[in-house]
């Protein structure tokens, strides 16, 4: 169906669809409670969080939140306060109606008057008797929009959307005038209260509908002018700069040039290593002649085990590894290291991320002895296990997907219902732990006599159901196999897709969905094809996220440069040029360490011990927030306190500028017996010097510039370690050190 | 961690009491639990012995051995529990490097000795007790290897074995006693092993196992590895639920060439760790099947998880015993450095029927055997049996070394032959279910059993049951390995020498029987219940074994005593020797048949918190005979009874030795919980005499109790209350009635104004005549009221008794509730005190007199 967007509902859809008539008025005795009556709500704004669907209503009222519940909404406006808000008697004099239309004061002010459709529709509702409705009423099952991709040539022109309803009974009606719309960028393209969109600036972005519980999104491309661009046809890699090329094409953006291989150096062992390029290595990168250097670099990097270190580190901050000596939470250091030291092998034997996550899910017994059975004492951190909080972090750290909002309503921006939301807390409600047979050690299993959780608004038991299943799983043992089998088949795209925006994300700096863990119908992929087949490729790699990153890296989209060209300059969310991105708390330490040649120690680990392979190690519990070191907390290494990705912070701040200008971290590193030194004992001359400090720091030669400048800046004092100490100090604090590029 | 030098514990020292203790009644309760929450916060855990160096040596050799700790002088006799071993050329050491550790023992001396180690000496641990010219001191234990043993030979912090050009070239079957140190770097050590390809190499590390430090925590948990002569990980191992915290591996070497094992810590800790690596080409099963079999057959058990493939192989299972711990021992098994545990039953083998759904149980009693196989599996047997049968159903499962979590279910079948509701769903039982008494350390104290099942199941019905065992932990797999043992419940006594201090460090106060010669030593011995048949009726002690000259003098036990006084009395002549001893509980019923089990469990490796990794067993007592003490002391068989809600004082008497001028430390040994006994009490140097005061509470069993009366030696340095470096002696043991109380009062509730004075008359109800009058103080009284002096006196022949009150002007107005009354009974001489009576007075205000 070119053109024309379908959403939702799987599960009811089907056969032909017959016309759903709304547009007339109906008459008084047809209109239903369901149906008429409560998208008046929701379009007037009435159950929304900020009014009378905040969780204790407003000024006395309170309906559910976008209506979720409806029959306790019947129950509030017409039989909590009888006479009150529905005047049988007299319906024009009912509150609803004079609240409404501000002929009495209204918190949310005027809502609409007595001419517009939506007065007439409460009124007749109101003299019809105000009746709840009879029998099954037809559900709405999904929407349809008039088209799903709107391109414009040009700002500032217009376009209108339609909505229409499909309904479990096979019926289709037009609710534009009762949906909400809202765009994600209106400075690109904006849209009104009757799905009218225009166009404001170049770009894209995507406008969506809502109605009901469903929302669903249009896309929309503003164009610049044609002058304005010139495709350079870059050369295509592989499938990912085909997808790239094309939507840059579209866009009429022209991608950045090649980078060089000094950035390229620098920027793959950043992101491979965890560290910048040692002077060995660059000075081999730079004496390789072999044209496919850079695909040979990148299996280098990614057979040494420091790749899967790094891998580690992100995995144990998704997961909150920590550890304390407070036993009894299941959460002592040693079960914390079971855990990190079960992830770096499952890593380091490149081991299917489908089959990692498949056993950390399904996994019991010692926490000890068994390392990923430590997800149910780590992820949330605490004397009691709490299931709800745990579906919650679990859903969105393995699907991206935020599903807590379901526990009180059903997702205000997504599909997900509390049906969805308790059946999924069912998987974890028979998780138990216990002692073992020596002090730090608790044992996890699933009690299978354990009651499933209950739906909140109605009490209703929900057996285990996984999201967007209509029917629980089968058996009656541990459910969490079912889960397991369910999340990481290669069917499930929400599990492949969430994994493939994380890598890529890692690597690019932004998710093809950002933020990596709101994976929502409201935040699309900026580039759905593309996220689409890295998904698919992880699953014809049997999950390798080797190979995802082999090919990621290969990629001519990750080998551009950061240099921006007239076309790309602002674009931000379409791979157009490599992405700036300020090295994350344990890459820069790292960096450091190797650029200065002095190490770094870290409390509760041997010497010589890498950032990145430092999880905090606290004494006591482990349930607070902890960065486990003073640079991770100045540089925003996550706390740990939450699995959400926004805990690792990328932005340069005023702490961090003056932490590494006075601070501890590099001013004792410049004199110590490290790089410099080694530099000065060789006896080289200040050229050489400055271009050691330089290689060593930012993986490049001095321009020639540069190099008369600093050669100028030591004069005479050639044998003085101070002047050279001051040049790598203000090397180290370059822009240029602390970012990847 | 705890760092070295810092006393994390209060020192409790005694208290001086020159006058004796007059607390009310109520305060009974509290008094009482504020002198257990007394006892549980002892001070410095000083040990008798903080170290035993080396920790291992190899049977069929002459060990030099260090035993360092305080008080060691004049050391005599080394006592083992287990036969294997005999101490020779013990003597004092002259230097002593001294040492301090952070729960507060210290090393200030040392014994060195020779260990000669028979040929067929049992490997494995031998617990030991060093008999001093004073004192019997604190469990210690020393290790025993099949292996040659060599020393590792690495300077501390040197790191000079840490890399494989460095490693230390060693044999197979080898044991070396290593080190890993404390240096910041963190320590590794490597040892080369050359091998061929095919060949078998097992490699096994006990650190846990043979750790003596009070306290630790992860700095005793290593890892191990074998890398090849490229760097790579050929095989490793961290915990194990065979030996938990303590690594193995096996493997096949894939081909010729040098092997590098790698000893490190399994997390960092800059501390120092003793280890032992054992090196051999042994096999190395996990796990048996089946896992025992009937006492003195001999069974055909497959030894499953060894890298080179399962091996059946005959056992001779002993009898007598229900554990036996196989090490191999033959040309198809060699001995191992580490045995498994197999069980021995007097009654058949049942096999799991694999090609059936359940398996049929004959008869009962009997030992199913079976394998949780799969993450999924879960065996049902079938089970035939009568209401009011009494079954005890253990599970042998983690006990045994198997990695599953066994839980079990017993589910009736009914009529239409299919499995009813749960009768029985158990996954873990209490170490007491298990018959591992005096464990109730936080954690599992490295007891497997922790998590096994075990219930007394009486079966609601007459027919057919299904038991069946799961796994919890979805470990199922060929090594999912577990014995079921039905069987009725044993009747039996179980006696234990429970320690019961924090940390449960063994304090030999409460434990140890140094008996000095020509005196007396008396300790509480506990009597646990637990899933057995207990005796119903008395019973008698008799003690098996005790050394010549010693002898057990203890009062027939009463029927269901939880603890009981056993006495030891050292002939004048008895020689200054040790030996171990058992004790038998004689029913005086001579019908009644039952076993008498010992046992004492000591933590050896507590986590901060009263939680431990590693528990000593023993299965016997060790008493050993001292020269004499310095005094002894003396109580009399009271003349009177110690009354309901009353006290009742306690002359002791002390007679010294000529010369001996310090002061003496006397309190009362264990009471039961509703007598109060008072504080310690110091006896000065120049005193011979003191008196302990009890109280009973109201709700005191009317019966006979033992009573005595404990005396030591005092030091400032060393904490009485764990015991060592102290002489110490008991009264005799006497009977303590409990009885009634002579009299009880009774009032109505008074009132009185203010400025008026008043009589306030309470009723006397009589229980035992005494003779004399009785002195009656009225307590309690509210601010501003008092007693008109001389307070009144009560004889056998009293209806009432009056006190005349008055109240000034500025009583306290209101209601006082709690006015009660102390009286003093002349009996025996003695002045019986006994609180009785609950009053109440109002305080109103002065009549209006205008």
């Amino acid at each position: 169906m070119k053109g024309r967007k379908t959403v939702p509902d799987r599960r009811v859809l089907g056969g032909c669809l017959a016309v759903w008539l709304a547009a007339a008025p109906l008459p008084a005795e047809e209109i239903g409670f369901r149906r008429d009556v409560m998208p008046v709500f929701f379009r007037a704004g009435c159950n929304s969080g900020t009014c009378h669907g905040a969780a204790r209503g407003k000024d006395g009222f309170h309906l559910s939140l976008f209506g979720y519940d409806p029959k306790g909404d019947y129950f509030r406006i017409s039989e909590e306060m009888i006479g009150r808000r529905i005047n049988l008697a007299s319906p024009e004099r009912s509150l609803l109606l004079r609240k409404a239309t501000g002929a009495v004061p209204h918190t949310g002010g005027k809502l609409f008057d007595a001419a517009s459709p939506y007065y007439r529709t409460l009124l007749a509702w109101i003299e019809a008797g105000a009746k709840d409705d009879v029998g099954d009423v037809p559900a709405v099952v999904g929407l349809e929009l008039s088209t799903e991709k709107l391109l414009f040539e040009e700002k500032g022109k217009e376009d209108r959307l339609r909505v229409m309803a499909l309904a479990s009974d096979g019926s289709r009606r037009d609710v534009t005038m009762l949906a909400r719309f809202h765009s994600n960028n209106a400075s690109v393209a904006d849209i009104d209260a009757d799905g009218h969109v225009t166009a404001h600036a170049p770009g894209d972005t995507h406008v969506f509908a809502r109605f009901n519980r469903f929302t669903i999104g249009c896309e929309v491309i503003v164009l610049p002018p044609a002058a304005a661009s010139n495709w350079p046809d870059p050369m295509a890699a592989n499938y990912i700069d085909e997808l790239i090329f094309d939507r840059l094409r579209k866009l009429r953006i022209a991608p950045s040039e090649l980078c060089d291989d000094e950035t390229f150096l620098r920027r793959v062992t950043l992101d491979l290593a965890g560290r910048v390029p040692t002077v060995e290595e660059y000075t081999a990168f730079q004496a390789d002649t072999q044209s496919d250097k850079r695909a040979i670099k990148i299996d280098v990097l990614l057979a040494d085990d420091a790749f899967a270190d790094l891998w580690t580190s992100l995995w144990a901050e998704q997961l909150r590894v920590m550890g304390g000596n407070y036993a009894p939470v299941g959460t002592h250091i040693k079960a914390a290291d079971a855990c990190y030291e079960w992830i770096r092998t499952q890593l380091r034997n490149d081991r299917p991320l489908n089959e990692f996550v498949a056993e950390l899910v399904a996994a019991s017994g010692s926490n000890l002895i068994n390392g990923p059975a430590n997800l149910y004492t780590m992820l949330v951190h605490g004397p009691q296990f709490d299931p709800k909080a745990f579906a919650a972090d679990f859903s969105q750290v393995f699907l991206g997907v935020q599903i807590q909002c379901a526990q009180c309503h059903n997702h205000p921006f997504d599909r997900w219902t509390m049906d969805d939301y308790y059946g999924f807390v069912s998987f974890f409600t028979g998780i138990r732990r216990k002692p073992g047979v020596e002090p730090r050690e608790q044992r996890i299993y699933y009690d299978t006599s354990a009651p499933p959780a209950r739906n909140l608004v109605d009490d209703r038991p929900m057996p285990a159901k996984t999201l967007g299943a209509v029917a629980p799983v089968e058996g009656n043992g541990d459910p969490r196999r079912d889960l397991a089998a369910w999340l990481t088949s290669p069917d499930n795209e929400m599990f492949s897709r969430n994994l493939a925006n994380r890598i890529w994300a890692r690597l690019m700096g932004r998710g093809i969905v950002e933020p990596v863990d709101d994976v929502r119908v409201s935040n699309p992929p900026v580039n759905e094809p593309l996220l689409d087949a890295l998904a698919r490729h992880l699953v014809a790699s049997r999950f390798s996220l080797h190979q995802l990153v082999r090919e990621i890296c290969n990629s001519r989209a990750y080998q551009l440069s950061a240099e921006p060209n007239d076309s790309n300059r602002a674009d931000a969310r379409q791979f157009s040029h490599a992405r700036l991105r300020r090295l994350r708390a344990d890459v820069l330490l790292d960096a450091v360490v190797v650029a200065t040649g002095v190490p770094r120690n870290f409390p509760g680990f041997p010497a010589g011990t890498r950032a990145i392979d430092f999880y905090p190690r606290e004494s006591g519990d482990t349930s607070g927030p902890h960065f486990g070191d003073p640079f991770f907390e100045t540089f925003g290494r996550s706390s740990r306190n939450t699995i959400c990705a926004c805990e690792t912070k990328k932005e340069p701040t005023l702490s961090q500028t003056l932490h590494l200008a006075v601070g501890d971290t590099l001013r004792s590193r410049l004199s110590s017996a490290g790089q410099l030194k080694k530099l000065m004992d060789a006896k080289a001359t200040p050229a050489q010097i400055i271009e050691g400090l330089f290689i060593v720091a930012l993986s490049r030669r001095p321009t020639a510039d540069e190099q008369t400048a600093f050669c100028e800046l030591v004069g005479a004092s050639a044998h003085d370690q101070q002047v050279y100490e001051d040049i790598f100090w203000g090397l180290l604090n370059s822009t240029e050190f602390t970012f990847n590029h | 961690m705890r760092s070295e030098q810092t006393d994390v514990m209060t020192p409790r020292y005694p208290t001086t009491v020159r006058n004796r203790s007059r607390c009310v009644a109520p305060l009974l309760a509290l008094s009482l639990a504020l002198a257990h929450a007394a006892e549980a916060r002892a001070g410095a855990m000083t040990k008798n012995i903080e170290a035993v160096r080396p920790r291992i040596g190899q049977r069929g050799r002459h060990v030099e051995v260090a035993i360092r700790g305080i008080s060691l002088g004049d050391p005599r006799e080394i006592v083992f529990y287990r036969p294997g071993i005999r101490a020779v050329n013990i003597q004092p050491a002259v230097q002593v490097p001294q040492r301090s550790y952070a729960h507060g023992g210290r090393v200030v001396e040392e014994v060195r000795c020779a260990f000669e180690i028979a040929r067929d000496c049992p490997i494995g641990e031998h617990p030991f007790r060093l008999l001093t010219a004073t004192e019997l001191t604190c469990i210690a234990t020393f290790h025993v290897s099949p292996f040659a043993t060599i020393d590792e030979e690495e300077a501390n912090n040197s790191y000079s074995n840490d890399t494989p050009a460095t490693a230390r070239a060693v044999a197979a079957n080898t044991t070396v006693r290593g080190q890993i140190d404390g240096g910041d770097r963190g320590d590794r050590d490597l040892y080369r092993i050359d091998a061929t390809a095919g060949q078998r190499l097992s490699i096994e590390v006990e650190s846990v196992r043979i750790a003596d430090q009070h306290y630790g925590d992860s700095e005793f948990d290593l890892a191990l590895r074998v890398l090849d002569d490229r760097g790579r990980v050929v095989a490793a191992n961290d915990d194990n639920s065979l030996h938990l915290q303590d690594p193995l591996v096996s493997f096949k070497a894939p081909r010729d060439g040098p092997f590098y094992v790698e000893v490190r810590r399994s997390i960092f800790v800059p501390s120092e760790t003793l280890y032992c690596l054992h090196i051999g080409h042994h096999a190395r099963p996990l796990a048996a099947y089946p896992p025992g079999g009937q006492a003195g057959t001999q069974q055909t058990i497959v030894f499953k998880g060894d890298v080179l493939g399962d091996v059946q192989q005959p056992v001779s299972l002993p009898s007598g015993a229900r554990d036996y711990f196989y090490f191999g021992g033959d040309e198809q098994m060699p001995p191992a450095p580490t045995p498994l545990r197999l069980r021995v039953s007097p009654y058949a083998n049942v096999m799991e029927d694999d090609s059936a759904d359940e398996t049929r149980v004959a008869q009962l009693p009997a030992a199913l055997n079976g394998i949780i196989d799969s993450d999924h599996d879960a065996d049902r047997w079938r089970l035939s049996v009568k209401k009011g049968d009494r079954w005890h159903v253990r599970v042998f499962a983690a006990a045994l070394g198997s990695p599953i979590d066994a839980a079990i279910r017993v589910l009736p079948i009914g009529d239409d032959g299919q499995p009813g509701p749960a009768e029985w769903e158990l996954d873990d039982s209490p170490l007491a279910d298990h018959d591992i008494l005096g464990t109730s350390f936080r954690g599992g104290g490295g007891l497997q059993e922790a998590i096994d099942p075990s219930l007394i199941w009486e079966p609601k019905r007459d027919g057919d049951y299904v038991l069946e065992v799961r796994d919890t932990s979805g470990a199922g797999g060929p090594l999912g390995i577990y014995r079921v043992e039905v069987e009725p419940p044993h009747s039996a006594v179980q006696t234990l020498l429970a320690s019961g201090t924090f940390d449960w460090t063994e304090s030999t106060r409460v434990t140890g029987l140094a008996i000095p010669r020509g005196n007396r030593w008396t300790i509480d011995l506990s009597l646990p219940r637990g899933q057995w048949n207990s005796l119903a009726g008395e019973f008698d002690l008799i003690a098996h074994g005790l050394p010549e000259g010693v002898r057990l003098v203890t009062p027939r036990v009463k029927a269901g005593a939880a603890r009981w006084p056993i006495q030891f009395i050292a002939d004048a002549s008895a020689r200054p020797q040790g030996s171990v001893f058992t004790l038998e509980a004689r029913p005086v019923d001579p019908s009644v048949a039952v076993e008498t089990r010992c046992q004492q469990n000591v933590p050896f490796l507590n986590h901060p918190g009263g939680s431990a990794w590693r528990t000593v067993r023993t299965d016997r007592y060790i008493v050993g005979v001292t020269d004499p003490a310095p005094f002894s002391i003396d109580i009399e068989q009271p003349s009177a009874a110690l009354v309901r809600g009353g006290e009742l004082a306690i002359p002791v008497k002390i007679r010294r030795r000529e010369g001996f001028g310090e002061a003496i430390e006397i309190r009362c040994g264990g009471m039961d919980r509703s007598i109060s006994t008072p504080p310690p009490m110091i006896v000065p140097a120049d005193q011979n005499a003191g008196e302990l005061v009890l109280g009973a509470d109201g709700g005191a069993p009317l019966e006979a109790m033992p009573l005595y009366v404990i005396g030591s030696t005092v030091r400032d340095d060393i904490d009485d209350f764990l015991g060592s470096g102290h002489r110490r002696v008991s009264s005799e043991i006497v009977r303590l009635e409990i009885a009634q109380p002579y009299l009880e009062l009774a009032s109505q509730p008074e009132s009185i104004r203010r400025g008026e004075r008043k009589a306030y008359t309470w009723n006397v109800r009589h229980h035992t005549p005494f003779e004399g009058e009785a002195h009656v103080t009225l307590l309690g009284l509210p601010k501003g009221v008092a007693v008109v002096e001389p307070s009144p006196v009560l004889t056998k022949d009293s209806q009432t008794v009056s006190f005349e009150l008055t109240a000034s002007g500025e009583a306290l107005l209101g209601q006082s509730n709690g006015l009660t009354c102390e009286v003093k009974v002349p009996v025996g001489g003695q002045q019986i005190v006994q609180r009785t009576g609950r009053g109440a007075l109002r305080i109103d205000p002065a009549k209006d007199t205008k």
